[in-house]
């Protein structure tokens, strides 16, 4: 059914277990491991600082070296590698960006895309062409559809190396992005949700009104959670959202409540009182949310897991090295031609 | 290491270069290479999986052809096999059926498309009432099992030593795996070689030491075996005879095609009764299966057969979920006790499960009655059969080539939202292919619609439909509507065409092809397509030029198939303004005259927003009419007070006060008839509708000589897509050449090379087409190049007449190829709209034949308007 979550598919063949999304994964490692056993051979060139017999200088005084990055690595294993996901995550949003298209149908761009990589190695394909493949089809799906010289240009101006000037070849893939999703192909995402809780909210006994500010930033959480994408094939909408509601409601605050503490410590008084009558308000905004919460019977354990995985993500973001992804995949597509037997 | 070293240091110049090229654009840019754009490995990985269309269902003949592409009758093969079998054995039925499914869930290796396929296709078509969403736990059970079967494939030896011993239930899971392997497709001659083909490639691809090898032969040799034991025992079961075991080996191969052909059969209804264990508990499900008393209310006269394949779903479920329990190596040792009966190694496995075994056959109340009553099952009505198969062409002709569109927006539409949706008054998608370009949504197939129904009823004279029917035909549209709108969607394609009725008298809404989810839109109705509804449902906002329309669109169309049922022709049958060449919406001038002639004139008061329409000034130049709805009615011979007032209330010209689905079933026409409702359309009728007409002069349902067209196109214009057929060739060459050489068949090589172009797994006529791709003029001697292969493929091939009738049909089919393609090379690229015009006139000529018309009439029925 495509009125509710309940009844969708999504939910009947699309939710997993965590078991069984371990189990997926490990079938994927396992042929990937078989699949790829020599891993990646990249080429390092990084400023010399130390000598080495083994390694060769250039002209630059680059130390160049050649480098394995075996199969068992983290690196360009969906599940593993967040650098990747992070990296594929901001292929779609910037390929939407440049088309104005609507989030919503970004978001089942994501979900597509980490449901084929659930199922497929990066490896085996080419990531480019799927993000813009997965574009195209939710744009279609979501009823905005692009024209697809318009897509495929826009995406060859952006990964030019990468995308073939033929946008045959992305309909060809299409074909095979929905025989992976079993062609299921309708996605709920936790927008709704959210705007529910918060109209829900808003009413008795709670009269919790959010502000323009909390409401944007729960938004770009939800965004945001399409990076970790295991909550999205483990969870329902609804726990997305009241997690990210969670966050800003009680995390957020509390955070902002230490940064103001911190900082008024030596200031005057007015800012004080301002800041003690903001604490109490979040501390109320606190309490009818969790009570909220209690009454919700909302399964609050699947909730504080999606607010864990929220909050490593942000763990993750700070170590993300753009750099470091853009080169394997460089080295993976474009340098590696026997990579694919 | 130095050399290395120096190796590297060069390669590192190189990207040296490369980098400063792509900054600075002097040198060409490092572009990826062709298997990077083509995902070729990927690509063929998958080919080689696919079930196609072809070896699951035969395709009886065309029903109706469209700009989209075509819709066909096809009956299945499987389930035919099943019927005719069972007529034989009938007794080892039940029993096989009980255990051999966990297997056949995971038969499909990798292949995930054709492994939901499977098991859609188990969705109830036998028990319409019945919600088919699997349960979560169902579901992820069948997703782990697949990548579980990944796992085990990887393990070629225990599969085949298994196979060949029959070990005992330790092995049993990765001998099931095996035995689906080689039973993947117990239909006929060329499937069978194929999955051979497919399955022995994907193993060869993992085998590498020898003794793997010999196992590998061995394999093959068993499975050559079973296969040609395979053709004996269907050729012996359609001709009704009883069959005879002769050698031991033979007769386990008999056997085992026989249980494997049940399986397939049951695996089908197991997936139904999958849905119906559903609704009971799980802790239910998790306890000992086989002979737990069912408690299961029952709903319809099936019932004891479903309640018997309830608990071998539950014991299916069971196994899934763990693994290595114990039930599930029961299971398993018993299904190989039934399917080869010979083998003595399995005497004590089958000691062990006597009991059991017995307590089908004979005694205890509960699986008597299961087993007495599943033949009743068998008997049911062939329909159950039938399937309509819609075939979506992704090819489009444009001005200058045939170019390759990916799938049209109304293929997405139908195939997202017909996934989601599951009601007894829609029709029910049963599964999806996507092959060779095209997609194949399979549904149910209804016998009747309503326009052929009207059809009937009006020529050659009227007659009137009878109320009961009229009554039951609108409550379960409105049912069916109303579901629709409960689900945010809109049809906006409803009219009798599209109305099917199947043979139990059940009505189904069909063609979700513009139907439109209306829930979070991104984008406005009007913006997604300018013109919906065929014109003469089209309800009056959308004619004013509507550019936020509502789902009380749906029920003026209602109203008019509701008025159409009882006037028996269309209440407002306008002509179709048509759109000029400037692409912007005309006003139908004609249509509304039409409507304001029945309905009047509308006014302020009956259409308080009525200024608000774009097209609000056209209205001022008709002249005023008065209501003449009650006229008309009783001229149609109408006396029923409820009927018109549901008429009034469903062709009120206000949307907002246009009656909803929901109320329109409350309504008292419904509720205050002298009878209830009748579930079935035809109750109480004493005589038959004709059954659909089907044109089966074309069922070249892969549209290969397009295929070949193309091809050529796609050769002469487009280098790079040489250089990736090419490609393809060489990659699937390696897999064929390793086949040929593991099974020593003396397969001409050169014949290989030209029978593996895009897909692998399409059956072997297809394999012969794609041959004329490369030298027209020679496309007959390939084919009969081809049919040495193929006829090699299949060894000791016993039914091959079967073979040789598909191959002559080709041989016609390849004749006209080469023709068109001839004319391609001089006269240019529209051959693929040549090829579909004559198709149409062809179409067009075998309707006017046909002595009872309900094609005529569809003649001058205006096509719907789809326009981005």
């Amino acid at each position: 059914m495509s009125g509710s979550y309940w009844t969708s598919t999504q939910r009947s063949k699309w939710q997993f277990t965590r078991q069984s999304l371990a189990r997926e994964r490990a079938c994927l490692w396992n042929t990937e491991l078989q699949q790829y056993p020599n891993g990646l051979n990249v080429i390092m060139d990084t400023p010399s600082k130390r000598d080495n017999n083994n390694n060769t200088t250039n002209s630059n005084g680059h130390q160049i070296y050649a480098k394995n990055i075996p199969i068992a690595a983290r690196d360009l294993h969906w599940s593993k590698d967040y650098n990747l996901r992070i990296y594929s995550y901001f292929l779609i949003m910037k390929l939407g960006r440049r088309l104005n298209i609507r989030q919503c149908a970004l978001a089942t761009a994501q979900i597509y895309m980490a449901r084929f990589l659930l199922k497929v190695s990066v490896r085996e394909i080419n990531l480019f062409l799927l993000v813009t493949t997965c574009v195209y089809l939710s744009c279609k799906v979501e009823e905005c559809p692009q024209y697809i010289r318009t897509l495929v240009s826009e995406a060859r101006s952006l990964w030019p190396e990468y995308i073939p000037p033929d946008p045959t070849k992305v309909t060809e893939f299409e074909f095979y992005l929905i025989e992976e999703l079993d062609s299921y192909l309708i996605v709920h995402h936790p927008y709704n949700s959210m705007e529910e809780i918060i109209k829900c909210l808003k009413q008795e006994p709670y009269n919790l009104k959010l502000n323009n500010e909390d409401i944007q930033n729960c938004w770009s959480l939800i965004n945001d959670s399409y990076i970790i994408n295991e909550v999205h094939l483990l969870y329902s909408p609804h726990i997305i959202a009241v997690s990210c509601l969670f966050i800003t409601i009680c995390l957020r605050n509390v955070k902002s409540i230490n940064n103001y503490n911190n900082m008024n410590s030596g200031v005057n008084e007015d800012s004080r009182n301002n800041t003690n009558s903001n604490m109490e308000i979040n501390k109320k905004k606190q309490e009818i949310f969790n009570r909220f919460l209690a009454e919700s019977q909302i399964n609050l354990e699947e909730v504080m897991d999606t607010i864990q995985q929220t909050i490593t993500l942000y763990e993750h973001w700070e170590s993300y090295q753009e750099v470091w992804i853009k080169f394997l995949l460089h080295a993976l597509y474009l340098r590696n031609p026997t990579k694919m037997n | 290491m130095q050399r290395i070293s120096n190796q590297h240091q060069q390669q590192m110049l190189n990207m040296k270069n490369a980098n400063a090229s792509t900054l600075h654009g002097k040198s060409p840019m490092l572009m990826a290479n062709n298997d990077v754009f083509t995902i070729a490995p990927y690509r063929s990985k998958k080919d080689s999986n696919r079930i196609s269309v072809l070896q699951k269902y035969e395709i009886i003949g065309y029903i109706a052809a469209g700009t989209y592409g075509k819709v066909y009758k096809a009956k299945s093969k499987v389930k035919a096999n099943y019927s005719t079998n069972n007529s034989n054995n009938t007794n080892s039925n039940s029993n096989i059926n009980s255990i051999t499914n966990p297997s056949s869930s995971n038969s499909l290796n990798g292949a995930l498309s054709s492994n939901s396929a499977l098991n859609d296709f188990l969705n109830p078509i036998r028990w319409p009432n019945v919600p088919s969403n699997n349960s979560k736990a169902n579901n992820s059970n069948k997703l782990s099992n697949i990548r579980e079967l990944g796992n085990n494939g990887s393990n070629p030896i225990t599969t085949t030593v298994s196979n060949n011993m029959i070990h005992p239930s330790s092995q049993s899971h990765s001998n099931r795996n095996t035995l689906i392997d080689m039973q993947k497709h117990p239909y006929g001659v060329d499937r069978n070689s194929n999955s051979n083909s497919t399955s022995l490639s994907n193993n060869l691809t993992q085998m590498k030491s020898p003794r793997k090898h010999q196992l590998q032969q061995l394999q093959f040799q068993q499975l050559q075996q079973q296969q040609q034991q395979l053709q004996q025992s269907q050729s012996q079961s359609q001709s009704q005879t009883q069959l005879q075991p002769q050698s031991q080996a033979q007769s386990q191969a008999h056997s085992q095609a026989h249980s494997q052909l049940q399986q397939q059969t049951q695996l089908q209804r197991q997936t139904q009764s999958q849905s119906q264990s559903q609704s009971q508990s799980r802790s239910q499900s998790q306890s000992q299966s086989q002979t737990q008393p069912q408690t299961q209310p029952q709903v319809r006269p099936q019932s004891h057969s479903q309640s018997q394949s309830q608990s071998q779903s539950q014991s299916q479920s069971h196994s899934q979920s763990q693994s290595q329990s114990q039930s599930q190596s029961q299971s398993q040792s018993h299904s190989h006790s039934h399917l080869q009966p010979q083998s003595q190694s399995q005497s004590l496995l089958r000691q062990q499960l006597q009991p059991q075994s017995q307590s089908q056959v004979q005694s205890p109340p509960q699986s008597q009655t299961n087993h007495q009553n599943s033949p009743h099952l068998h008997q049911s009505p062939p329909v159950n059969n039938l399937f309509a198969i819609k075939k979506f062409k992704t090819e489009r002709d444009g001005v200058e080539q045939v170019h390759y569109t990916g799938i049209s927006q109304s293929a997405c539409r139908e195939m997202s939202l017909c996934r989601e949706l599951n009601n007894k008054h829609l029709t029910k998608l049963v599964e999806i292919f996507l092959e060779r370009k095209s997609i194949y949504l399979v549904y149910e197939y209804a016998e009747h619609d309503l326009l052929q129904i009207i059809h009937f009823h009006s020529h050659p004279e009227k007659r009137m439909i009878p109320q009961r029917m009229i009554r039951s035909i609108m409550w379960q549209i409105l049912d069916g509507v109303s579901y629709l709108h409960q689900n945010w969607i809109l049809h906006r394609d409803l009219k009798p065409a599209n109305i099917m009725v199947t043979v139990d008298g059940v009505v189904k809404i069909g063609d979700l092809g513009l139907a439109r989810k209306f829930h979070n839109m991104v984008q406005t109705l009007y913006t997604g397509d300018k013109v919906v509804v065929t014109i003469w449902y089209r309800a009056p906002e959308l004619l004013l030029g509507a550019r936020h329309y509502t789902p009380a669109i749906d029920l003026w169309a209602v109203g008019c198939i509701f008025a159409e049922l009882i006037g028996l022709q269309p209440i407002f049958k306008g002509e179709e303004a048509k759109m000029d060449s400037k692409k912007t919406v005309p006003f139908q001038v004609n249509q509304i005259q039409r409507i304001l002639e029945v309905l009047g004139t509308p006014t302020q008061k009956t259409w308080p927003n009525l200024y608000k329409y774009p097209e609000f000034d056209q209205l001022s130049k008709f002249q005023k009419f008065r209501d003449n709805l009650p006229n008309w009615y009783h001229s149609a011979g109408g006396k029923d007070r409820n009927v018109l007032d549901l008429l009034y209330k469903l062709l009120r010209y206000d949307p907002i006060s246009r009656i909803d689905a929901i109320n329109a079933l409350d309504h008292d026409y419904f509720t205050n008839g002298h009878h209830p409702v009748c579930n079935n359309v035809f109750d109480g009728l004493n005589y038959k509708y004709p059954a659909r007409r089907i044109h089966t002069h074309d069922n070249d349902i892969m549209n290969l000589g397009n295929n070949n067209a193309n091809n050529n196109n796609n050769n002469n214009n487009n280098n790079n897509n040489n250089n990736n057929n090419n490609n393809n060739f060489t990659n699937s060459n390696s897999i064929s050449s390793s086949i040929i050489n593991n099974t020593n068949n003396n397969v001409n090589t050169s014949i290989n090379v030209n029978s593996n172009n895009m897909n692998s797994n399409i059956n072997s006529i297809n394999v012969s087409s794609s041959n004329n791709n490369s030298n027209n003029s020679n496309s007959h001697m390939h084919n009969h190049g081809n049919n040495h292969m193929h006829n090699n493929m299949n060894n000791i091939n016993n039914s091959m007449m079967n073979n040789n009738l598909k191959n002559k049909n080709f041989n016609q089919q390849i004749s006209t190829n080469s023709n068109t393609s001839a004319t391609a090379a001089l006269g240019g690229l529209g051959v693929n709209r040549r090829i579909l015009a004559a198709a149409a006139a062809a179409a067009a000529a075998v309707s006017g034949n046909n002595t009872g018309n309900s094609s005529d009439s569809r003649k001058y029925e205006p096509q719907r308007k789809r326009r981005r």
